[in-house]
C-alpha cells in the first residue's frame, strides 16, 4: 500500500510541473512562419519541413538569376569577340565589358545587400524576444546563474554586432563592390590593395566577434554550470534534511519539477531554433544561390573572358560570399545560444 | 541609406583628394614617399571612420540593461519554479496526511500550508472532520515526526 502510495505521488509529482510551468516561445515573424510546419513535430523533421519550403520559393530567384548569368556569359563573349578584331583597343573593350557586367548584376545585388539588412534586423529582433523567454525557462530549471550569463553576453554580443553590421560592415560591402569595378574597369593595382583590406576587415571583425563570443559562452556555461549544479544538489539536500520522513519524497518533487521545466524549456529552445532557420534561411538560399551562380559563371567566362571581366565576376562572388558570413554570423550567435540555453545545467 | 551614401562619398571625395596630392607630389624621392604615407592614412582614417562613432560608454550602458533585463527574466523562472514546488509539496503532504487518516479509520479534510520561502516545506495543517482523542494524538504525532509540523502549526476543526 505505502509503496503504491508513493508511486501515486510521485507519478503526481512528474505529472503537475508541465502544469504548473507556463511558458511559451515567441511566434517567429510572419514571412518565417509560412516556411515552418503548423504543428511542432521532431527538430529533424521540423528542419527538413523548412529547408524543403525554402528549396520550393527559390524558383523564381533561380530563373532571374539564371537571366543575368546569361546576359553576363553574352557580354564577356562579346567583349572578347570585340578585343580579338584587329586595331581594337584591349583596355577599352576590357573597360566596356567591366562596365556591362556592372550594370547587370548591381541590381540583383543591391536588393540583396538590402534583403541581408532585413534579414539581421529580423534575427536581432526576434533574439529580443526569444532570448528572455529561454533565460525564464532556464531559471526555472535551475540554471540561474548560467541563464543570467547566456543572456547577457549574447544580447550584448548581439547589438555589437548588429551595431557594427550596419554602419560598418553593410557600407564597406557596398565599397567592397564599388572598388571592385574600379579595379577590374581601371587595372589599378592600389585599388586591389584597397579591395583586399576591405575584404580583410569585414571577414575578421565578423570571425573575431564570434571567436570571442564562443570562447564567452563555453567559459562562463562551464564555470556557472558548476556553480548551478552545487545550488540543486543543496536545495535537495535542504529539503530532504528539513522535512523528517517524507523529505526524500519532496525532494524527488523538487527534481521532478527541475525535469518538467526543463522539458518546456527543450520545446522553447527547438522552436526557436526552427523559427531562427526559417528566418535565416530564405536570403540565405538567395544569397547562396547568386554566389554560387556567379562562381559558375566566373569559371566558364575565364575560358574565354579577359582576365579583367573574369576578375570582376569573381570579386561580384566575393561580395556574396561576404554577405553570406554577416547573416551567418549573426545567425549562429543565435543558435549556439539557444542551443546552450537548452543544454542548462545537466 | 543616407549614412552609406555620405559615408561612400567621404571615401571618394578622400580617394580623389589623396590621388591628386600623390600626383601633385610626384613619385620619387623623399616628399614623394611621404605624400603617399599621408594620403594612405587618410584614406585609411575615412575607411574606418565609423568605427570611431562607436561609443564604449554607450555598450557599458546597455551591459546594464541587459543585467537588469536578465534579474528579470530569471525572477519569473525563479517564481514559477517556487509556485510549482509550493503546489507540488502542498499536495503530496496532504495526500500523505490523507493516506495515514485513512489507514486509522478516519475520513477528513486537509489543508496543508506551505512556507513562502525559496525552500518550501510544510509548516502549518487545518483539519476538519470526526476524531477520537486517541486518534487525534497519534496522527499529530506523525504530522509532528513525519513532515516536521509542530503542534503549534496544527489546527483541528
Amino acid at each position: 500500500m505505502k509503496k503504491f502510495i508513493i508511486s501515486l505521488l510521485l507519478l503526481y509529482a512528474v505529472a503537475m510541473p508541465a502544469k504548473a510551468v507556463e511558458i511559451t516561445a515567441p511566434a517567429a515573424p510572419e514571412e518565417a512562419q509560412d516556411l515552418m510546419p503548423v504543428e511542432q513535430s521532431s527538430f529533424g523533421e521540423d528542419l527538413w519541413y523548412v529547408v524543403k519550403s525554402a528549396v520550393q520559393r527559390l524558383q523564381p530567384e533561380l530563373v532571374a538569376g539564371c537571366g543575368v548569368c546569361l546576359a553576363v556569359t553574352a557580354s564577356v563573349l562579346l567583349t572578347s569577340m570585340l578585343g580579338s578584331f584587329p586595331g581594337s583597343s584591349k583596355s577599352t573593350t576590357e573597360l566596356v565589358g567591366c562596365v556591362a557586367i556592372a550594370c547587370l548584376v548591381l541590381g540583383t545585388t543591391n536588393s540583396l545587400i538590402g534583403s541581408a539588412a532585413d534579414t539581421v534586423r529580423q534575427l536581432s529582433d526576434y533574439g529580443k524576444l526569444l532570448l528572455p523567454v529561454m533565460t525564464t525557462a532556464t531559471a526555472a530549471q535551475g540554471a540561474v546563474t548560467t541563464s543570467t550569463a547566456i543572456y547577457v553576453g549574447t544580447a550584448l554580443f548581439d547589438a555589437l554586432l548588429g551595431s557594427l553590421i550596419a554602419s560598418v560592415l553593410t557600407p564597406l560591402i557596398y565599397m567592397f563592390i564599388a572598388l571592385s569595378i574600379a579595379k577590374s574597369a581601371l587595372n589599378e593595382p592600389l585599388l586591389k590593395k584597397l579591395q583586399s583590406l576591405v575584404k580583410w576587415v569585414t571577414t575578421w571583425s565578423l570571425k573575431i566577434i564570434l571567436y570571442i563570443f564562443t570562447g564567452y559562452i563555453t567559459i562562463t556555461g562551464v564555470v556557472s554550470g558548476t556553480a548551478d549544479q552545487s545550488a540543486l544538489k543543496a536545495t535537495k539536500l535542504t529539503i530532504s534534511g528539513m522535512v523528517p520522513v517524507v523529505g526524500g519524497i519532496l525532494s524527488d518533487a523538487s527534481e521532478a519539477i527541475l525535469v518538467g521545466a526543463s522539458a518546456v524549456k527543450n520545446t522553447i529552445g527547438v522552436y526557436g531554433l526552427v523559427a531562427v532557420l526559417a528566418i535565416a534561411i530564405g536570403p540565405f538560399l538567395k544569397i547562396g544561390l547568386q554566389y554560387l551562380l556567379l562562381k559558375l559563371i566566373g569559371a566558364v567566362c575565364g575560358i574565354f573572358g579577359g582576365k579583367q571581366t573574369t576578375g570582376l565576376i569573381d570579386d561580384m562572388a566575393a561580395a556574396m560570399g561576404l554577405l553570406l558570413a554577416m547573416t551567418g554570423a549573426v545567425c549562429l550567435l543565435l543558435l549556439i545560444s539557444i542551443v546552450c540555453f537548452m543544454k542548462g545545467v545537466s | 541609406m543616407d549614412s552609406i551614401r555620405s559615408y561612400l562619398m567621404g571615401i571618394i571625395v578622400a580617394a580623389v583628394v589623396s590621388g591628386i596630392a600623390v600626383r601633385l607630389l610626384g613619385d620619387k624621392g623623399t616628399q614623394g614617399a611621404m605624400g603617399k604615407l599621408i594620403a594612405g592614412l587618410f584614406l585609411t582614417f575615412t575607411v574606418i571612420q565609423p568605427i570611431t562613432d562607436i561609443r564604449l560608454d554607450d555598450f557599458k550602458e546597455i551591459s546594464n540593461q541587459f543585467s537588469a533585463d536578465a534579474s528579470i527574466a530569471v525572477w519569473e523562472g525563479e517564481k514559477m519554479t517556487r509556485e510549482s514546488l509550493c503546489q507540488s509539496i502542498k499536495a503530496q503532504s496532504e495526500a500523505y496526511i490523507l493516506d495515514k487518516a485513512e489507514g486509522m479509520g478516519l475520513t477528513l479534510k486537509v489543508e496543508v500550508t506551505v512556507s513562502n520561502d525559496d525552500l518550501p516545506v510544510p509548516t502549518a495543517v487545518t483539519l476538519s472532520g470526526a476524531v477520537s482523542p486517541w486518534a487525534k494524538s497519534k496522527l499529530s504525532a506523525i504530522l509532528t515526526e513525519d513532515l516536521g509540523i509542530k503542534k503549534e502549526g496544527q489546527t483541528w476543526i
